[in-house]
């Protein structure tokens, strides 16, 4: 599988590892500094791009059109948002796969925002905690 | 009219007061309350002002979205400005929504994404650059970034007795107006040009040197 990951921090870094455990064609795009020197100590060149990942140009220079996946893990709604929109609507990447920083900004994250699935820590945690209690 | 505009910046400003001069209710959403309270302008009394995230929904809807008739997405962020045009247009129906893009090649696309956007560094640019030019056209108008020009030109005896079809080039330059005696007409194509006539033409930018070419601008 061809999957392109935007944003390589702590989650972004170790989605990529997994998946590159399980032999696919992994590239993560970041465009922090600090970030990339990380990067480079985990993985090999042709795995991550130091560019703007919301950029379409970046995005095909990184291979969209073939990717299977694309999962938009940055730190910001608003830039996972716009590479959601860019991946399904612009390039009809299959699966779109995106981060909610924000749990109030959870509306947006929506099929007509070119949004497949969607990982929600905030909810995720809450469903955990609510279970224990509920014991 | 009821219009909205997220990011109170210098863009921001701008348009708010010329809005409010134009009798419009103007709502602006900015996250730094104190671009509220930096500004001296007289006419920031006559404007709603609202601390917040101009994607998040109870923001917006505070700011009075569903009755909207315009919004103009102004924030620094390109992405930002994006998600929000897209989230007026499609979520809540904004009649008439724009969006400012820094980057070119971003606008670009988003423009296919539906969201209208003006690039406003590449249009001042494209200006500029055309100002800089030896010989430069007396541009009163760009549409788009800076793609298509509406340009003035005052007739010499060099264009004296031609037809408007022979100062037209299809698809790239054309006359849509003449002033001749202070009143304006809108020609045809065996119209003959006469000296001191003011000659209003569309050109697409990479056209303007032929334009100078055909009025004797340049060689």
């Amino acid at each position: 599988m061809n999957i392109i990951i935007v944003g390589g921090g702590q989650i972004g870094a170790y989605v990529a590892e997994i998946l590159l455990k399980e032999g696919n064609d992994i590239k993560i795009i970041d465009n922090r500094e600090s970030v990339m020197k990380h990067l480079q100590k985990k993985f090999l060149p042709e795995h991550f791009v130091f560019a703007d990942g919301s950029s379409p140009k970046v995005l095909i220079e990184s291979g969209i059109s073939k990717a299977d996946i694309l999962v938009a893990v940055t730190g910001q709604d608003e830039i996972n948002l716009v590479v959601s929109m860019l991946a399904k609507f612009e390039f009809g990447v299959p699966r779109v796969i995106v981060r909610i920083n924000n749990p109030q900004n959870k509306w947006l994250f929506t099929a007509d925002m070119g949004v497949d699935d969607v990982v929600n820590q905030a909810e995720a945690l809450s469903a955990i905690i609510l279970k224990d209690i509920e014991k | 009219m009821n219009i909205i505009i997220v990011g109170f910046g210098r863009l921001g400003r701008g348009l708010s007061w010329n809005l409010v001069k134009k009798g419009y209710n103007v709502t602006v959403i900015d996250k730094d309350e104190a671009v509220f309270t930096g500004t001296k302008h007289k006419q920031i009394e006559s404007i709603q002002k609202i601390v917040g995230v101009g994607f998040d929904r109870d923001t917006l809807i505070q700011a009075g979205i569903e009755k909207a008739h315009a919004l103009a997405a102004l924030t620094t962020s390109d992405e930002a400005n994006a998600l929000i045009a897209k989230i007026a247009k499609d979520k809540f129906r904004v009649p008439k929504v724009v969006a400012r893009s820094y980057d070119s090649g971003k606008s670009e696309i988003y423009n296919r994404l539906g969201i209208q956007t003006f690039a406003t560094t590449e249009w001042g640019i494209n200006l500029i650059s055309e100002a800089f030019m030896p010989q430069s056209l007396d541009i009163l108008y760009s549409l788009g970034n800076g793609e298509v020009n509406i340009v003035r030109v005052e007739a010499t005896e060099h264009q004296e007795g031609r037809m408007v079809k022979d100062l037209s080039i299809i698809g790239e330059v054309e006359i849509i107006s003449i002033k001749r005696d202070n009143k304006a007409m809108i020609p045809l194509s065996g119209t003959r040009i006469r000296k001191r006539d003011i000659l209003y033409f569309t050109v697409v930018s990479t056209a303007n040197e032929k334009l100078k070419k055909l009025i004797g601008l340049s060689i």
